[in-house]
Order: C-alpha cells, then structure tokens, then sequence
C-alpha cells in the first residue's frame, strides 16, 4: 500500500517545496516547478513519519509557542493542541526530580534507599508514556492489518498563510491525520485525483474495501465505506484511551518491582564504557556484550518484574497485580474482537445501484 | 462549515474577516483567500453580522441553546461529576457500538486520564505496607489533578483583571457540549455575549454586547472606530491565545510543583489524622480484649472453649480441619476424643503446620516442644489391647522352642570346634571321621601338644558329656534337635503363658501408669516388660523347675518383649490434648497480633508509628532551637560523627554559657519532648500498666497461666509463653525508657556542659590560678580529684599515651605554666564533654583506662573509680535551674527524666559490674511504673474538698497503701500515711483539725516511692553479710517487695524464686547451720535485675547517642533544603515568567499591529 502510493503519486507533487515543509521526495530536491499548494496525502512509511514527527516537535518549540505568545490571529485549534503536548511531557519527568531531589544523600543508607525509590519513579515514568504509546499502538496495528487504514496516516493540510501584516513566523500547512476525525474525515485526499478513470481514484478505497470484506467490485467503493471508516475511528480511539486507562497502571506497577534493583547503574556505566564503548574490543565481543546488557538490564528485570507484579509482595498488591493485568488482557482482546467484528461490512448489505447484484 | 450558528447566517456578498475553521473545504482555503482582498486596507472593514430575514424554505431551525457557563466552585463540581456519567455513555455508545463524536470521542480521553491516574494510585498504594504511604499516594492523586485545574485558573485572574473577561471561560453549545470558550481561535462564538450586560450577567433588555463596550473601555481601544466591536474581539482574542499559550508553557512545571508543594503540606495532617485513628483504632481492640480477658480471670474453672469464644478468635482452618480429622463425631452426636494412631509421615505435616502457625511468635517453640511431649503426641506408643495379650501369649509359647535351639546350636558349636581342632591334628583322618567315636577323638585331642592347655582341657570336658555317641549320631540329634540324645530334657517345657496370666501383668501396669488411653508409652512398656518376666518367671519357679532354666527362659524372653515392643511401637496423638494445644496457640496468636497492631501504632520502631513520627519531628525542633548557622549546618550533614562532635560540642558549650538563652532552649525541647513522652507512657500503661491497673500483657500473661494450670500441659508449653510475655513485656519497657533517654539526653548534656563551663572550671581557675599566675599549684590535683574521683596525675598519664597528640595536654610536666595548666583544663573538660556526647559504652571507658598506656608499668590506679565518677556526672541530677526550666515548659517532665536516668545508669553500668561500689547508687530502681498514678490519686485526694469524694478516693487509696504492708513494708510508715488519710478525712467530715502539709502528702506519696530511698544492691550485700536473722527475715521480705514491684519489668519469675531460695537457704543455714555456700549466691539476684552489661548491645543499654540524633536531624534538614530550593525556584522561574508575559499581553506586536490607532483621526487616546 505505501509503496503504491508513493509510485502513483505525480512526479511535480512528490517535488513540491513549500516552505517549510519537510521533502518527502528523493529526487529533483531542486526543481521548483510552479505548483498550487493543495492539501494531499503523504506516505505513512515509518522513516517519513519519523521525520514529519520531528519537524512537528520542532514546529511546537520554535513556531506554535512564539506565534502563541504573539497572540497571532491566525493560531489554529491544530497549534493550540499541540501545544497542550508540552505539559504532558514535562510534567512527570519534572515530578521524578523533585522527588529525587528530596534524596537524602548524605545519609548512605537513607540515600541509597532513596535513589532505588528515584530510579523507580524515573523508570516509571518513562514506562507510562511508553505503555500509553503501546496501547495506542495496539489498536493502531490491529486497525491497519484488519482493515488497511493507518489511524496514523499523515496528509498535509494547506491553511491560509499569514497575510502580509504577520510578521517572522511563517505558516505554510499543517501535518494532520486523514482519520485524526470522524466527522471531518479527510475522504478527499484518499482519491488519487490524477487518476484516469474511476477506479483508479477509487484505488485506495477499492484496497480497503477488500479488508472491510465488502465482497465484490463495488461501484461505489468510497460510499459504502465512509460509514464503516467513521465507526472503526471511533471505536478505535475510544479503545485506544481505554486501553491507555488499563495499561499505565500496569506500567508504574512494574516499574516499581524489585527486579529493577538488582542490576545497578554503576555496573551498567561500566559496561557501557568498558564492553561496549570500548575501541579495543572487536565488533562481535560488542554485538555479544549489547546482547548481554540488553538482557541483563531490560529483557530479564521487565519479564521479572512483571511476574512480580503479578504475585505482588502482600495480599492487597497481589489482588491488585493479578487484577490489572487481567483486566488490560481482557480490554485488549475485547477491543480487538469489537473492532474485528464490529466494523466489517459482512454486517451489512451493500448493493451496486446499476446492476442490483447483492455482494 | 463547523459551527451552527454560523450555517445559519446568511453571509453579504462581502466576505468577511472571520476565518474559520475550514477543515472540510480545504479546495476552498488555497483557492480563496478573503484576506488577499483586503491588502489595500489597514485595518479591514466588517460588517456588523445580522441574522437572516429568511427562513429556506423546508428547513427547520434547531432553537439556539449556546450559552456561556457561569457556575460557583459547588455547581462545578457538581456538573463535573455529572459529566463523568456521561463520559461513560460516550463510552460505551464509542467503544461497543461505534457511535460518537469528535467532542465525545475527546471526552472518553478525559475519562480515561481519570481513570488511568487512579489505577496508579491504587496500584502504587498497594504496594506499600503503611496507611500514611498509601494516602500519600491518593493525596498525590488529588493534588496533582488540583494543580492542573488550579493553575490555568490562577493565570486567568490577571488576565480577567486586566481585560474584564475570563479567559478560561468554558460554554456550552447547542448540543451541550463543553468546550472551552478560546480552544480555537478560528472558531469563536461571540455572539453568545450579544446579551450579556456590563455586569456579566445575561440581560436580553440591556444594549447588545454591552459587555464588550466595557472591555473595549478598558483595553483602550478607541470608541469612534468603525466596526469597535470586531477591534475588541480581536483584542480579547489576542488575550487568550496569548494565555493559553502561556498556560500551556507554564503547567508542565507548575502542576508537578504546586502538586509537590500542597502535597507536602497535606502530610501534616494527614499524618496526624491517620495516627489518630490508628491509635483509636487498635487502642479500642486493645481494650475490648482486656475488658474480655477479665470477664475470664473472674470465672472458676475455666475452659479454653469460653476464652475462644469470649475474645472472638478465628481458628486456622487449615489446623483446625486437619485436627478435627481425629475426632469423629458419631451419629448421636457424641464425639470420640481417645487416642489414636497416626503414620510417622501425618506426625510430621502436623508438626510443620504447627511449625508454620507459630513460626515467630515466640511462643511457637514452646508449643512445638509441648507437640513432641508423651501428654500431646507419643511417637513410640503400644496400643493395649486383646491383640497384645494374644501377641504375648504367642510370644511365651515359642520361648522354649526358641531356648531348644540356643542350646543345640550351643552344642553345634562346641562340635564344630572339636571336629576342626581334631582335623587340624590329623588331616588324614578326614574320611572316616563321621563314624568315629567321639571318646576316640577326645582322646586323640587330650594326646596332642595343645590337649594339657585350659581351653582345650575346657573344651574336651564338655564334649564329654557325648563321648559315647558317634560323631554322625550327634550331628543327627543335633539336626533333629532331639533334645533326649542331647541329654538336654529339662529344658523341655510348655513356656506359654495363660491369657489371664498376661493381663494380670498388664493390668497392673495400666494401674500403677494410670493409664485410660489403653497405650503403653515408653515407659508403660518397660514396665509391662518387667512385670510379665515376673509372672513368666513365677510360674515355672512354683512348677519346680530348676532355678538355671528359669532364668534362661526368662533371659530369652525378655529379649524377645523388647523386639517385640520395638516392633509394635507406633505414633499416637491424642486428640483432646491436640485440640487444646492448637486453641491456646491461636488463642495467643490473636492476643499477640492485637498487641503488635497497638505497638506498631504506637511504640514500634516502624514507619509511621507514633514513636516513628516523634522521631522525625522532634530532633529538627531541637536542632533548630540550638541554631546552628548555615554552614555549620552543611558541616554536620557532611562529616563523620567525629567531627560532628566537636562541632556539636562547641555549639552546646556557647549555650550552656549563656544562661537565659539555655533555659529558653531546655523549656523549649521539653516543651516538645512532652507530647511525645506522654504518648510512649500512655501506650506502656495500655500494654503493661502497673501492678495496681495491669494493662493488656499482664492480663493476658495471667489467662494464659490460668488456662494451663487447668490443663495438663508440661512445663515446656508453660516455659514458652513465659519467655513470650516476659520478652514482650520487657521490649515495652526497654524502648519507653530508650526513647525518655533519647529525649532527655541532651537537656541533659546541656546541663553537663553548664557545670563544667560555668562551675569546674572557674573553680580550678579561681583557686589555682590568680590572675596569669599559678597561685596554688598544689590544690589542682585536688580539684580535678574531687572531679574526676581520680588523681589527676593518673589520669592524664592515661590522657598523655592515649589521646590525641596535641589535642589534649598533660599535667605531668609543666602544669607550673599557668598557660599550660589552663590549657590542660580545658582539654580535660573537652573530655568529658566528649564523653557526655558519644560515648555509651561501658566496656569501652573501662578498657580505656584500665589498658597500660605505652611507658607505663600499669594503668591507672583508680580507674574504676573514676569510671563510677564519671558516669555520675553524665547520669547526675539535674540543677536546680535546668529542673526549672523543663518544668516549666513541661510539668513533671523532669521528675520522668530523672527516673528515667537512674534506670539508663542501671542498666549502663550493670549490677554485676565492678563499677557498682565506686558508684553512687542512691537511686537504684526506677518508680517510673506507680508513681505517677499514686501520686496522682494522692494529690486528688487532697485537693478534694467534697467529703463525700475524699471519703471514695480515701478508700481506695487507703486499699493500696494496706496493700504495701502485706507486702512487707515498713509498719510505721503505712501507719502514718494512714493517720493522714483518715485526719484528712475526718478533718472534712467532722471538721477536726488538720495539716495539710507538704511533708505530710510526701508521706503518703512515699508508700509508692520506694525507689528513691532504698538501695536493692545495697540491701543484697547486707543481707548476705548480716548474720542476725531477723535483720535477714526483714530484709528478705522487703526485697520481696522491691523485686515484686519491678516484676513487670524484669519478669522472670523463675528467678525471682531462685533469688527467694537462695535467701531461704542462707535463712535456714543460721537456723540450723546448714550448708550454704556465699560464693555466687548473689547470681540469681544479678540475673533477675538483667544487670550483666557483657553482651548486650549497646542499642538496648541507651538511648540514641546525641550527636547521631542531631546529625540526622543536619541531614533531614539539609535534604529538605535542597528540595525546597529547587521547587521554589522552579515556582519562582516559572511566575517570573508568567508575570513578564501577563505584563506584555495585548501589546502592540508585528502579529497584531492595531492599525485602528493609526487611521484615528482625533488620535486622542494612545
């Protein structure tokens, strides 16, 4: 599906530079043929949306929050919501350190007691945002094999640049979701609008169809489609947040085991520095000694401790361990059988208007 | 379009200069762009909107419900907690059923961060073992999602302030859904203000957009622009991009920080709140179970069956599952409770279940040593019964079968030797050997070299016997055992014993063992053993057998009952016995636990107990009390307690020299140390209480007791749950008086460095020094000894060899220097300040001094003196000041310290240890235990002006002192506290002179005040000196009494009898001059006071050492800096911005040029 995209796609678009915009072409970087700016689709491969991820990190840095703080006219909902990303990521990372802050550290005891307490919380920090981004993933990959749609799916909206009383900040388009919405789906970037006849435009819809189970050709492969899309966004995202509710929980609670004690941070350092980072040793001793801190410092203490945080280490937290983990399977495996059963078209019937044939 | 409102407003032809979100027409944003039209102008015309005249035919118009939502803090909350019911729906509808919204789909996000953060509040609190823990945890919850709603709040007051709208304004549209007013800049609905008036109110009479007119005002745009309104708009909307900007830059930091600061502050009264309850909690357990447990002591006879059910006590099924397998119930209900029999492999699951149950109890070996016992288990038991008779019966019958073959094989034997030793002579013979006559070969053997030797003479003689048999002949009749040939007939007898021959044995075995389980134990079965040999043997003696075949058979049959008892054994476990054991085990168990749950409340060294949170408290009050600088604080969190002494040293030294500044700080630390000491005290009387009003640990101590003096237990379950209450009672008391000492150590210290700094020193100056010069260079020695109690010669040889190098200076040589002496002096005082401070260990002075120091033949010679002296001093009475400055911040505090002291000193320097006579042991003893409470009721009792009160508290207390006479105290003085009593009394009722004078309450007080005026080490050696026995007698029954009234201290009742004996025998030994032997006869007395200081821990001897406790208090302090340092300025950092970016909100900038100032023409108003 993405390299279809990405070979169907005219040549003088892939080549379009606007300002600002990130190049998504590999060729011709310097022609600039003379081209509208219009809102379109772009490729959903990992590495291209690695970098539009990346210029809109910077964009929240170094456009939206002085544009913001200028108060521009032309501040978008987009920008706005971006923006509120920076709390969230600020917020815990700066709660574990002033809790690390009130370390006793001149105390041996206390303070090493303190630091295992530290490390935990910076652990579980990292762990919520990470099994928050797991059980956004989930849903995503489930959506994507079973019904060919990337919830993800980049498409650069063009909006209104600032008028000529705007001063040094510019604002070309924005990098938005074809499904970041249900009821302002973008259906017309899915057609490929250099397409010759109609079920070349249709292309990407007639591809989905077939995942949707919608049987045979149908005319009208978009119409009969767009209500069963709208459905799997919806219930794809409110299973992504309820999954986000079951899995943090679990991701503190690990973070939080025993099992993350046992290996220390001096030991890792030298490891670093002495197996890995080390110009003597050769490539494969490297390779063997990655291999070895990867398991001794992440595989074994995360599989431990999430048997540990199964049994728990008292009765409340055993109930708790056992709850919580059951729960987030039970969500996972319902919300994968709703969106499996719930968003195909075998629910409906879907009929071809010219001929009347039932698929 | 996105919005309702504007779908249904018909548009001019002109476009207008509202954008909005154009999310569904992107064609239309780059083919058209209203604003390009406009470049000509400065500021873009509008045109005021105005509502369509009308209607497309077919449509119907959706009334318009926007509005903006004004609500007080409850209404809020209220609606919030309601939308949270819906956020559910949308839930479900989203999530089951695919049906939603943008702003739905949204909402379950909000949903799901609530949910999601109170799932890790109740993971993490799950994890931790303590309820202040796990409220943090939820505190953490709420301050976090408090500070997230609170800052945006915050930051919007100026910006309310400064333009008259609130920039976090929330409304509501036509469909009901909240959304924040200024989220989307493109998408602003201002026409929900047409009809809210200057006074934000909604007012469809007042002017339209009234309200804008005001911040129009306000924000100083000017009034004759055209198209005002659409200025203002643009304005207020700069505002609150501006701030929500500004809100979002500044909430990463601001919610963890305030969180973090709220949270800190909700610690204070969370924690007391939750100790509260904990100490109300268990302390109402704690007293349920006593009030239960004295229900029991008043029953007679009771059974263990009432305990369980009078205090409530849960039974391990487990347990009682697998015991109650052993009594079966029969179908009338009647219940089999004998004897039975189990595999060795069910004996060991019980006992490990036992095991388990019990492990770390400490009571739990007891009953595992009692499970062991013949009275619970038996594991080499005999059932007794018909099968046993018959077994014996069988067992007697074959004895002489079995004597038949002893004795032929006997005979086998000698042959076989006869025929080796004749084959040896004359191998060639070997054929014909069978049918020669034995005669022949005997003589042949006599005939031969080793024939005259005593074994072969021996050996011919008993073959003799045979010598006219041939050696076929014998070997047949051996073979066939033919008793006859082998002229062996006697020995054929019928052996079997008679059925009621054997249970004539065995019954009178089960009398004599009192026997009712029909077992035989070990012991039964030795018995049994012997009385059957009797009957065995008693029968064939009266037959008229001969005696050596008698006692042949007998031999053979004792050998073949003891087989056969080792056979036979097997385990056996008595049910009843079981049953009981497991109760009492449980019984305890749950006694235990309620008084665990009350320590760990209160006493424990556990987080968050009451001592836990004194703890943490009291030593940063102290340390900030004595103000210590800020260096000076970053020093001791630093450095080693070495340091940290001299540091502390010296800061004590400055405030001991500055007399009103001490006595601020003494009241000052009582003042604090009070609330703690009073709350230690109180859990003591709980748990232990007094002889009078015992508390939980006595009382349980005494139904334990009960209920095995009615069961018949050995002395092994008996001498477990002693050890169990004693220890118990003994850990109480050990950290009340640890904790005292704790808090009393450095008013103490203080006072120390008082007399030495402001006392000893001017002293030594003033008379040994006059002036610059050494006046009387003569007297110094003598000074320092009075001091020290040792020459001070000796004692800085010891200083010289020993110390430091140059920090301490000696008196031997040139102590005529007046420099030198002053010098020495003051190294000699660093010394025992030093002491005071770190030192808490006996066996470490004692070494100290007594080691000979390099160059000397010996140590120093008054060591052990000196050692007394000192301790003395650390362990002396307050002065008088000091005594008035704590009572002034605390009454009766010192009066606790003091006894407190005495108790410390005791047990620092130990009965035992040779310190004892160079030390002063005025106040041996503690009366720590009755005194308050007796003197209390003294002191009630006096105040009391109502007759009929005097005559109530009178009685009772008269009851007590009338108990102090049973137990032997002085008659003269119970006399006289009684007179005053009842002269009181008397005095109230009738009227009749009385005086109440100090000395005559102290009287009275003194009945319970034993310790202070009688030295128990004393009294021991006097007693064993004295050989008057009515000294003795006297003596005896008074340290019955001081002995008897530490009880609940020491505990140790079996000493306390040894201790009783001992005095018994020496008694006995004036009497009647029996033996008796001095040497160590003072031992139990020693143990009794647990009075030994070799092996124990340093820990258990003292309180904590005052410069760790001021150290930690250095390091707590110090870290709780660094974190407010850093949280303030994050707080800081982030306002400071904030403020810098409030103050230039609504400016002027590129973004927002205001071109409407320009094209003014009046351009009256910048």
């Amino acid at each position: 599906m993405v390299n279809l995209v990405q070979s169907l796609e005219p040549r003088q678009n892939t080549a379009a530079s606007f300002r600002g915009m990130p190049e998504v072409s590999f060729k011709k970087k310097k022609q600039k043929p003379a081209v509208k700016e219009e809102d379109k689709i772009l490729p959903n491969d990992v590495f291209s949306k690695m970098k539009y991820n990346i210029k809109k990190t910077k964009d929240i840095a170094l456009t939206h929050f002085p544009r913001g703080l200028y108060g521009a006219p032309d501040y978008t909902f987009f920008e706005y919501l971006q923006t509120a990303k920076f709390p969230y990521y600020v917020g815990g990372p700066i709660l574990a350190a002033l809790f690390y802050a009130g370390v006793k550290y001149d105390n041996q005891l206390a303070g090493n007691a303190a630091k295992k307490v530290a490390k935990h919380m910076a652990l579980g920090v990292g762990l919520y945002y990470l099994s928050a981004a797991l059980a956004k993933g989930l849903i995503n990959t489930t959506v994507q094999l079973a019904r060919g749609m990337d919830l993800n799916h980049p498409y650069q909206r063009v909006i209104s640049k600032t008028p000529g009383y705007t001063g040094i900040f510019k604002k070309g388009f924005e990098i938005q979701k074809v499904f970041g919405s249900n009821e302002f789906t973008r259906w017309d970037v899915l057609y490929k609008k250099d397409g010759k006849n109609l079920s070349e435009i249709n292309e990407r819809y007639t591809d989905m169809a077939k995942k949707f189970k919608i049987k045979a050709e149908t005319e009208d492969p978009d119409g009969s489609l767009k209500h069963l899309i709208k459905k799997t966004i919806i219930m794809a995202k409110a299973w992504q947040y309820a999954l986000t509710a079951l899995f943090v929980p679990i991701g503190i609670g690990i973070a939080n085991q025993k099992a993350w004690d046992e290996e220390n941070v001096q030991e890792f350092k030298g490891l670093l520095k002495n197996g890995i980072f080390n110009k003597k040793l050769s490539t494969k001793t490297k390779l063997e000694n990655i291999k070895t801190a990867l398991k001794d410092y992440i595989f074994s203490p995360f599989i431990k401790s999430i048997q540990q945080f199964w049994s728990g280490n008292s009765k409340a937290s055993s109930i708790i361990g056992k709850t919580s983990i059951s729960l987030a399977a039970l969500g996972t495996l319902t919300a994968i059988g709703l969106l499996l059963t719930k968003t195909t078209a075998k629910n409906y019937k879907i009929e071809n208007k010219s001929d009347g044939v039932k698929s | 379009m996105t919005g309702n409102l504007f779908t249904k407003i018909q548009i001019p032809v002109k476009p207008q200069i509202q954008t909005q979100n154009s999310a569904p027409n992107a064609a239309a944003s780059h083919t058209y762009n209203p604003l390009q039209t406009f470049s000509k102008f400065e500021y873009p015309p509008a045109v005021p909107l105005s509502a369509p005249h009308t209607k497309p035919k077919g449509t119907i118009e959706d009334p318009a419900k926007g509005k903006i939502v004004k609500e007080t803090f409850l209404q809020s909350m209220k609606s919030t907690v309601k939308s949270y019911g819906d956020y559910c729906k949308y839930f479900y509808n989203a999530g089951f059923k695919g049906k939603g919204t943008d702003y739905s789909v949204g909402k379950i996000n909000d949903l799901a961060i609530r949910v999601g953060s109170l799932g890790i509040a109740i993971t993490l609190a799950s994890s931790k073992f303590f309820p202040f823990a796990r409220g943090m945890e939820f505190v953490g919850l709420g301050t976090w999602f408090a500070a997230m709603a609170a800052w945006p709040k915050l930051l919007a007051l100026p910006v309310k302030a400064r333009t008259g709208l609130d920039p976090s304004l929330k409304y509501e549209d036509s469909q009901g859904r909240r959304k924040s007013f200024f989220e989307d800049r493109q998408y602003l609905c201002f026409d929900l203000f047409k009809h809210i008036d200057k006074n934000g109110n909604y007012n469809p009479k007042a002017p339209e957009y009234e309200m804008f007119d005001n911040i129009g005002d306000k924000l100083g745009i000017p009034r004759n622009i055209p198209n005002r309104r659409e200025a203002i708009q643009n304005k207020i909307a700069q505002y609150a991009v501006q701030y929500n900007t500004l809100t979002m830059l500044t909430a990463g930091v601001m919610t963890p920080v305030l969180s973090s600061l709220v949270a800190d502050q909700l610690q204070i009264p969370l924690g007391s709140a939750i100790e509260k309850t904990r100490i109300l909690k268990t302390g109402m357990s704690l007293q349920n179970m006593s009030k239960n447990i004295d229900s029991l002591l008043t029953q007679d006879n009771l059974k263990i069956d009432n305990a369980i059910e009078t205090l409530g006590t849960k039974l391990d099924s487990k347990l009682a599952h697998r015991i109650s397998s052993y009594i079966p119930v029969a179908e009338d209900g009647s219940v089999d409770l004998s004897a039975k029999y189990i595999s060795p492999k069910e004996e060991q699951i019980l006992s490990n279940l036992f095991g388990q149950r019990y492990y770390g109890t400490g009571f739990g070996t007891g009953i595992l040593q009692e499970l062991e016992t013949e009275s619970v288990i038996s594991k080499n038991a005999i059932p007794v019964n018909d099968v046993l008779g018959l077994d014996i019966k069988n067992l007697s019958s074959r004895i002489s079968e079995k004597l038949k073959e002893i004795k032929t094989e006997e005979i086998r034997t000698l042959f076989n030797e006869v025929e080796n030793s004749y084959l040896r002579l004359s191998p060639d013979n070997k054929n014909n050997l069978e049918s020669s006559k034995i005669s022949d070969i005997l003589t042949a053997l006599k005939n031969s070299k080793k024939g005259k030797t005593a074994k072969f003479r021996s050996l011919i003689a008993a073959a003799s016997t045979y010598e006219n048999m041939t050696l076929e002949e014998l070997k047949n009749a051996i073979n066939n055992k033919d008793l006859d040939k082998l002229k062996l007939a006697k020995y054929n007898i019928d052996t079997t014993l008679q059925t009621e021959e054997i249970w004539r044995g065995l019954d009178s075995v089960k009398r004599i063992m009192k026997n009712s389980d029909n077992v035989f134990t070990p012991i039964g079965q030795k018995y049994a053993a012997v009385q059957l040999q009797v009957i065995f043997a008693d029968k064939f003696k009266s037959a008229g057998v001969d005696s050596d075949v008698v006692s042949a058979l007998n031999k053979v049959f004792e050998g073949e009952l003891t087989r056969y008892f080792d056979i036979r054994k097997s385990t056996l476990i008595r049910p009843e016995q079981l049953q009981k054991l497991f109760k009492l085990g449980e019984l305890n168990l749950q006694i235990k636990k309620t008084i665990d749950s009350y320590k760990a409340a209160t006493i424990k060294d556990i987080a968050e107990s009451v001592t836990a949170r004194s703890w943490d408290k009291l030593p940063k009050k102290y340390f900030n009390l004595i103000g210590f600088s800020k260096e000076e604080l970053e020093q001791l969190a630093r450095i080693d307690s070495v340091k940290a002494s001299e540091i502390i040293s010296h800061k004590f030294s400055e405030l001991a020299k500055d007399e009103n500044k001490l006595n601020h700080v003494i009241t000052m630390m009582s003042k604090y140390a009070k609330d703690a000491v009073t709350k230690e005290q109180k859990a003591f009387i709980e748990l232990v209480g007094t002889i009078e009003n015992p508390g939980l640990i006595i009382k349980a101590e005494k139904l334990t007791q009960k209920l095995l003096d009615n069961s018949s237990f050995t002395g092994e379950l008996r001498s477990g749950f002693d050890k169990f209450y004693i220890g118990s009672k003994k850990a109480v008391k050990q950290k009340v008086v640890n904790t005292i000492d704790s808090l009393g150590k450095p008013i103490q210290i203080l006072d120390i460095f008082k007399s030495l700094d402001v006392e000893v020193v001017p002293k030594i100056e003033n008379n040994v020094v006059v002036g610059d010069k050494l006046a009387n260079p003569e007297k110094a020695p003598h000074i320092i000894k009075d001091f020290l109690g040792v020459d001070s010669h000796e004692f800085f040889k010891k200083m010289q060899a020993d110390m430091e190098i140059g920090k301490y200076y000696t008196f031997q040589e040139g102590y005529d220097e007046p420099g030198a002496y002053k010098k020495a002096v003051n190294s000699l005082v660093e010394y025992i300040k030093d002491i005071a401070l770190q030192k808490n260990d006996i066996s470490d002075w004692i070494t100290k001094f007594e080691v000979q120091p390099e160059g000397f033949n010996k140590g120093i010679k008054h060591s052990k003196h000196m050692v007394g002296t000192m301790a003395d001093t650390i362990f002396s009475h307050f002065s008088p000041a000091t005594r008035a400055a704590i009572e002034n911040g605390a009454k009766g505090l010192s009066d606790i310290f003091e006894n407190n002291k005495t108790e410390m000193k005791r047990r620092f320097l130990g009965a035992d240890s040779v310190i004892v006579s160079h030390s002063n042991f005025e106040n041996y003893g503690t009366n720590f235990v009755h005194s308050p409470e007796f003197c209390a009721l003294v002191d009630k009792f006096f105040n009391s002006s109502n007759a009929s009160d005097a005559q109530e508290t009178g009685k009772q207390l008269m009851q007590l002192i009338e108990f102090r006479r049973i137990k032997g105290l002085n008659d003269t003085e119970i006399n006289d506290a009684i007179k005053s009593v009842k002269g009181y009394i008397d005095h109230l009722v009738n009227g009749s002179k009385f005086d109440k004078s100090a000395s005559c309450i102290e009287g009275v007080k003194d009945i319970y005040n034993h310790n202070n005026s009688i030295n128990m080490t004393k009294l021991i050696d006097n007693l064993f000196n004295s050989r008057d026995i009515q000294y003795v007698e006297t003596a005896k029954k008074r340290l019955t009494m001081l002995l008897e009234d530490r009880a609940i201290e020491l505990g140790a009742n079996k000493d306390f009898q040894d201790v009783l004996n001992t005095i018994n025998g020496y008694i006995s030994h004036l009497k009647n001059g029996s033996a008796f032997n001095k040497e160590g006869c003072k031992n139990p007395f020693y143990k009794i006071l647990n009075a030994k200081t070799a092996n124990k821990d340093i820990g258990e001897m003292a309180g904590k050492n005052t410069v760790d406790f001021m150290l930690r208090a250095a390091q707590n302090i110090r870290s709780r800096n660094k974190w407010q340092v850093l949280v303030w300025s994050l707080f800081a950092g982030t306002v400071g911005f904030s403020l810098i970016t409030l103050a230039n909100m609504g400016h002027t900038n590129s973004f927002n040029p205001d071109h409407w100032k320009h094209i003014k023409k009046n351009g009256d108003k910048k």
